[in-house]
C-alpha cells in the first residue's frame, strides 16, 4: 500500500472509482477502501450508461478525463442516442453494456495503476482533530492516517433490502452493508435521513418466448461518448426487446399492494418519483392501459435478463404472477427477485461546491449518499471530489463548474441549494443554458480546463487539440464559402441556421473532407445555434456578477430582520457562499435576495 | 420640552408583520394645525430616536418586506400623483391587486406552456405522447390573446395618466383668450393653471367627468390675411400634432381654410366665435363671450368627444397599466408572434423550450424584476415623498 497517500476514498463503487482515477491523473497516491474487492465499478442496476441528459454527463466526465466514457465505449452491446427528434441540445447518447466486462475494464485499469492501492476493509470511523480529518479507522480497529476522505458509499450505509414481507440488512444484492459509518458521521454533527430505490427482477432467458416480443435494435451510426474513442470503428448492435403489460398485470399488482413494503408504511423513505416501481406507476396513471418493458442481456449471451420498467418490491410470488401475465413472459422464470432499498444519505446543504463538508475540511462526499440516482450521476460527484481532494489537500485551491459550464455545475449547484427530497436525478430541463450544454461540445467546453488541472493524459489532449483545430478549420471555411441564395449572397456559415441544412449538401462540403466526423458534427450545431446561444450569453453575462458575490460563512442573517422567517431558516441551515447560491434556495424570494445584497454592498 | 404638555394624541402601534411595511409601525394622530405636528415631529427627530422617511420609504419597506408587489408598489405612487377621479379609481384596483393577478394569470399559463415543452424533452420519446409544435402554437396564441387584452389598454391607460389634449386655434384676436378663460372659469374644477415661458401657449389642466383634459391656447398663427407667421405656426404645429382635439376658433367661412393650411389631423371642433356678430353655418356651434351663448353646448360637445377616444372601441379600457408594464407586454407580444412565426418554418424542439422559458423570464420583470436593482431604484426614486 502507498505509504505516503494523503488521500482515502471510502467505496469502489462509480463516485469511488472516478474520484481515485483523477487524483492518480493528477500525479497523486491515493487509498481506495473498498468491502468487496471483485465488486469495484459493479452496475447495481441496469445494464446501460448514458440516456436523457445522463448522456450528457457522461460525455462531460469524459471531457474532463474521466473512464465512464472509454469504459462504456468499449464494453457496450449496442449504442443508441435518444431524444433525436426533439433537436440536438437533447440528443443523448446511450449504451447498453456488457456489465461484466464493464466492471473488469475499469478494474483492470484501477489494479495496474500505481498511484491507487486498494485496501479491502469496511470503515468505521473517520478520526478529526482541530484542523480536520486525520484518518479512519477499519472494523478491525486498524488506523489510518490520511488528511482527506472522500466517502462515495452509495446504497451501502445501514443498506436494507425489502422484497414483500421480508427485509434484511444488505448493501446491495448479494452484500454485506456498511453499518457504523454513519454513527461516526453523527458524531461529527452531520444530519441523516433515509432514501429508497429499487431494482427490477432479473429473468432466465431460456424461460421467454422471443418471438412474442418487439425487437428493438440499437443504432447503425454510433455516437460513442468518448472522443479517445476511434469514430470510424464499427460498434456491436445486439438487439434489446419491448414488451407490454396489460391489464392483466395491473389488476395483479393492485390486488397486491397492501403487500408492498413501501404501501404497507414498512418502508418509510422516499422513493425516485422520476424512476417510479411498476406498483407506483399502475397507481399514478391509473388510466393507462398498458406500460412498456424493455427486456435488456445484463452481457452478451446474458442468461440474465434484466426487465427495465418493472423496478418492484412487491413479494417474488406476484412479481412472479405479473410478469406471466404479459405476452412472451407467460413461462418466465425469475434468476433473483425485484428488490427496494433503503439507505442512509446526508442532505448535501452540509457540503460546499467543492463537494467538501462545510464543517470539518478535508472531508468529502460524493454519489448517492448525496441523494442522487444513477451511475453517471454518481461518477460525476465522484470526479469532482476527487479533483478538489487533491488541489485542496495539495494546493490549498479549487475546482468548480458553473451552471452555465456544465451539467456537473448544474448538478452540484442543484444539490447545495436545494432540498433534496428524493433521489436526484439529471433532467435536462435542470439546466437554464440548456442550448450551450449540448453533449457534442462537452470537450470544447470543458477540456481546456481538464487540461490545466492535469486531469488529461498526453493522447487524449492531442485528439482534443485536433478535434478543436479541425472545428476551427471548419467555421473558418463555412463563414468564407459564400453562395447565392434567393438572390442574396450567403455564407455556407449562415445557411447551416436554417432548418433542415446540413453540411452534408454545403457547398463549403468540397474543402472540409479531411475533418473529422465529430468535428463536423459539433461545427455544424454551433452555427444552427449560435444566435440563439448569443441571447443567452447575454443573461450569463448578467448572472455572473450575482455569481461572483461572496458570502462569508460567518455572516449572521439573523441580524438582517427584513428577511422572511422561512429564507432566514433556510440561509442559516444551508449557508450559501455566494449570493447566486443564495438566490437558488428554494423560499428565498427577490426581497431576500435585495435585502442580502444590501447588505452585502454596504459592507465592502 | 420640560415635560411640558404638547398635545393630546392617539397613538396606534401596530405590530410586524401585520402593518403596512411588515414592521413594527406606531402611528400619531394629533390636532390639526401646522404647529403642533412640526413640534411633534421635531421633538423626535431631536431624540436622535428616529428620522424622516425617504421619498417612498414606506412602500419600499411593504415591498421589500413582501407585503406588495412591484405593481401595486408603483400604483400607491400613482396614486399619490394622481389629479383625478378615474385615475385614483384605476390605480386603487391595482394597489387591490388587479393587474397583479391578471399578470398572475397570465404568468402560470406561460409557466404551464412551458412545464408541457421541459416534459417532453426528458421523456423517453418512445415511451410518451409528445405534444406537437402546432398545439403549443395554439396554446401560446391563447396566452398572447389573454396579454393583447391587456395591452389593448395602453393607450387608455397614457390618456388616464397624461390626459387629453385640446389645443385652442384660430387667427389672433378670434376669441380664444376669452374662450379659454371662460372655459376655466365655467369649470370650477381647476388643476392648474400653467403660463409657458419658452413658448407662446398658455396651458390649464380641467378635470371633465372624471378625466383629466388638457387645454392649450396657442399664440395666433396669422397675421396678415395669406402670410403665415413661420415661426408661430410651428409652435401651433407642434402642439395640434401632439393633440387629441383640436378647436377651432373662427369667424367665418374662409378662416376654415386654416384648419387645412395647420394640417389639423385629430378631431377637430369648429367654433364659430362672436356669434352676436358673425355669421356661417359651416361651423359645428356657435359661443359668444359675451352673452355666455353657447358655452353650455361646447363643453358637452367636448365631453362627448372625450369618450368617443377614451372608450375607443378598438382599445381596452378596462386596466391601467403604465409604461413600464406597456414596454414588457409589447415585447412578449412580439416575442410570442415571433415564435409562433418560426414554430410554422420548423423549429426543433431544444430551440423552443428556451425561447418560450424566455418568455416567462421577460413577464417576470413586470412582477419580479430579479437582479434589476435599477428598475426597482427607478421606481422608488420617483416618489417624491416619504410615503
Amino acid at each position: 500500500m502507498t505509504k505516503d497517500a494523503k488521500i482515502l476514498i471510502i467505496g469502489g463503487g462509480h463516485a469511488g472509482v472516478e474520484a481515485a482515477l483523477a487524483i492518480s491523473r493528477m500525479g497523486y497516491p491515493v487509498v481506495l477502501a473498498t468491502m468487496q474487492e471483485d465488486s469495484i465499478a459493479r452496475m447495481s442496476c441496469n445494464p446501460a450508461i448514458g440516456g436523457l441528459a445522463k448522456g450528457h454527463l457522461v460525455r462531460e466526465i469524459d471531457a474532463l478525463g474521466g473512464i465512464m466514457g472509454i469504459a462504456a465505449d468499449s464494453t457496450a452491446i449496442q449504442f443508441k442516442t435518444l431524444n433525436k427528434s426533439k433537436g440536438r441540445a437533447v440528443w443523448s447518447p446511450r449504451a447498453q453494456v456488457d456489465k461484466i466486462k464493464y466492471s473488469s475494464f475499469i478494474n483492470n485499469i484501477i489494479k495496474k495503476d500505481k498511484n491507487i492501492s486498494i485496501l479491502s476493509a469496511n470503515i468505521v470511523d473517520i478520526l478529526v482533530d482541530k484542523s480536520g480529518v486525520s484518518g479512519v479507522v477499519t472494523c478491525s480497529g486498524k488506523k489510518i492516517y490520511v488528511s482527506s476522505v472522500i466517502i462515495t458509499a452509495g446504497t451501502f450505509l445501514d443498506g436494507k433490502i425489502h422484497v414483500g414481507e421480508t427485509s434484511y440488512a444488505a448493501g446491495r444484492f448479494g452484500e454485506k452493508p456498511s453499518n457504523g459509518l454513519t454513527d461516526s458521521l453523527l458524531g461529527l454533527g452531520f444530519k441523516t435521513a433515509r432514501l429508497k430505490t429499487g431494482t427490477p427482477p432479473r429473468l432466465l432467458a431460456s424461460s421467454i418466448d422471443w418471438n412474442k416480443l418487439i425487437t428493438a435494435p440499437g443504432d447503425k451510426e454510433v455516437n460513442y461518448f468518448s472522443i479517445k474513442t476511434d469514430d470510424t470503428k464499427s460498434a456491436p448492435n445486439t438487439p434489446c426487446f419491448i414488451a407490454h403489460t396489460n391489464q392483466y398485470t395491473h389488476r395483479v399488482l393492485e390486488d397486491n399492494l397492501e403487500r408492498s413494503p413501501m404501501y404497507s408504511g414498512k418502508i418509510n423513505a422516499t422513493g425516485p418519483r422520476y424512476c417510479p416501481s411498476v406498483e407506483d406507476k399502475v397507481v399514478r396513471f391509473a388510466g393507462r392501459d398498458s406500460h412498456q418493458l424493455f427486456l435488456e442481456p445484463e452481457w452478451e449471451n446474458s442468461k440474465q435478463i434484466y426487465i427495465n420498467g418493472f423496478s418492484t418490491s412487491l413479494p417474488e410470488d406476484v412479481q412472479l404472477k405479473a410478469l406471466r401475465t404479459i405476452d412472451g413472459l407467460k413461462g418466465c422464470e425469475l434468476i433473483r427477485p425485484g428488490y427496494a432499498i433503503e439507505y442512509d444519505y446526508f442532505p448535501t446543504h452540509q457540503l460546499k461546491s467543492t463537494l467538501e463538508s462545510k464543517s470539518i475540511s478535508g472531508l468529502f462526499f460524493a454519489g448517492q449518499m448525496n441523494g442522487t440516482s444513477g451511475y453517471e450521476e454518481a461518477a460525476a460527484q465522484g470526479l469532482m471530489a476527487g479533483i478538489n481532494a487533491v488541489l485542496s489537500t495539495y494546493y490549498n485551491s479549487t475546482f468548480t463548474l458553473k451552471r452555465h459550464e456544465a451539467y456537473i455545475g448544474v448538478l452540484i449547484d442543484d444539490l447545495i441549494t436545494k432540498d433534496i427530497n428524493e433521489p436526484y436525478r439529471m433532467f435536462t430541463s435542470r439546466a437554464e443554458h440548456r442550448l450551450q450544454l449540448r453533449q457534442d461540445n462537452a470537450d470544447l467546453r470543458l477540456s481546456d480546463k481538464a487540461i490545466k488541472h492535469n486531469l488529461l493524459g498526453d493522447k487524449h489532449i492531442k485528439t482534443y487539440h485536433r478535434l478543436h483545430k479541425d472545428y476551427l478549420r471548419a467555421k473558418k471555411h463555412l463563414l468564407e464559402t459564400q453562395s447565392l441564395v434567393d438572390g442574396k449572397s450567403v455564407s455556407a456559415w449562415n445557411l447551416l441556421k436554417r432548418s433542415g441544412q446540413h453540411i452534408d449538401g454545403s457547398p463549403a462540403k468540397a474543402k472540409l473532407k479531411n475533418i473529422s466526423k465529430r468535428s463536423l458534427f459539433l461545427v455544424e450545431s454551433e452555427a444552427k445555434y449560435e444566435g440563439y446561444i448569443n441571447i443567452q450569453e447575454k443573461k450569463i453575462k448578467k448572472t455572473k456578477e450575482i455569481e461572483g458575490v461572496l458570502i462569508k460563512p460567518s455572516c449572521d442573517y439573523r441580524r438582517l430582520t427584513n428577511l422572511s422567517s422561512e429564507a432566514m431558516e433556510k440561509l442559516i441551515k444551508i449557508k450559501p457562499e455566494t449570493l447566486g447560491q443564495a438566490m437558488r434556495i428554494d423560499g428565498v424570494r427577490q426581497s431576500d435576495v435585495s435585502i442580502l445584497s444590501f447588505h452585502l454592498y454596504n459592507k465592502k | 420640552m420640560n415635560g411640558a404638555l404638547m398635545d393630546r394624541c392617539l397613538v396606534s402601534f401596530f405590530k410586524g408583520p401585520h402593518s403596512f411595511t411588515g414592521e413594527d409601525v406606531v402611528e400619531i394622530n394629533c390636532h390639526g394645525g401646522n404647529v403642533i405636528s412640526k413640534k411633534i415631529i421635531r421633538n423626535i427627530i431631536d431624540s436622535k430616536q428616529a428620522r424622516h422617511a425617504l421619498p417612498g420609504e414606506f412602500t419600499f419597506r411593504a415591498y421589500y418586506n413582501g407585503k406588495i408587489d412591484i405593481l401595486q408598489a408603483e400604483s400607491i405612487n400613482e396614486l399619490i400623483k394622481s389629479e383625478t377621479n378615474m385615475f385614483t379609481n384605476k390605480t386603487m384596483e391595482n394597489i387591490d391587486g388587479r393587474i397583479s393577478v391578471e399578470i398572475g394569470t397570465i404568468k402560470q399559463s406561460l409557466i404551464n406552456l412551458s412545464s408541457l415543452v421541459e416534459y417532453d424533452l426528458d421523456i423517453d420519446e418512445s415511451d410518451a405522447d409528445v405534444t406537437s409544435n402546432n398545439e403549443i402554437a395554439s396554446i401560446l396564441n391563447k396566452t398572447l390573446l389573454q396579454i393583447r387584452k391587456i395591452s389593448s389598454c395602453s393607450l387608455y391607460s397614457n390618456i388616464l395618466k397624461n390626459g387629453l389634449r385640446v389645443v385652442l386655434i384660430g387667427k389672433p384676436n378670434v376669441g380664444k383668450s376669452t374662450m379659454f378663460n371662460y372655459l376655466l372659469g365655467f369649470n370650477r374644477s381647476i388643476v392648474s393653471s400653467v403660463a409657458g415661458t419658452t413658448r407662446d401657449t398658455v396651458e390649464a389642466t380641467l378635470d371633465i367627468d372624471g378625466h383629466k383634459i388638457i387645454f392649450i391656447d396657442t399664440a395666433g398663427c396669422w397675421t396678415s390675411k395669406d402670410t403665415i407667421e413661420k415661426i408661430g405656426i410651428e409652435k401651433t404645429k407642434k402642439e395640434i400634432n401632439s393633440a387629441d382635439i383640436a378647436l377651432f376658433l373662427g369667424e367665418d367661412d374662409s378662416d376654415l381654410q386654416l384648419i387645412e393650411k395647420l394640417n389639423v389631423r385629430c378631431k377637430c371642433i369648429k367654433v364659430l366665435s362672436k356669434s352676436d356678430t358673425n355669421t356661417s353655418d359651416l361651423y359645428d356651434l356657435k359661443i359668444s363671450s359675451l352673452d355666455g351663448v353657447g358655452f353650455e353646448s361646447l363643453l358637452t360637445l367636448l365631453s362627448t368627444e372625450i369618450k368617443t377616444i377614451v372608450y375607443n372601441k378598438d382599445v381596452g379600457s378596462e386596466y391601467y397599466i403604465n409604461e413600464r408594464q406597456q414596454v414588457v407586454l409589447k415585447e412578449i407580444i412580439y416575442k410570442g408572434e415571433e415564435i409562433i412565426k418560426i414554430i410554422a418554418s420548423g423549429l426543433e424542439k431544444d430551440v423552443l423550450a428556451t425561447l418560450i422559458k424566455d418568455l416567462v423570464d421577460t413577464l417576470n420583470e413586470i412582477v419580479d424584476p430579479i437582479n434589476k436593482e435599477d428598475i426597482i431604484n427607478n421606481i422608488f426614486s420617483n416618489f417624491c415623498v416619504g410615503k
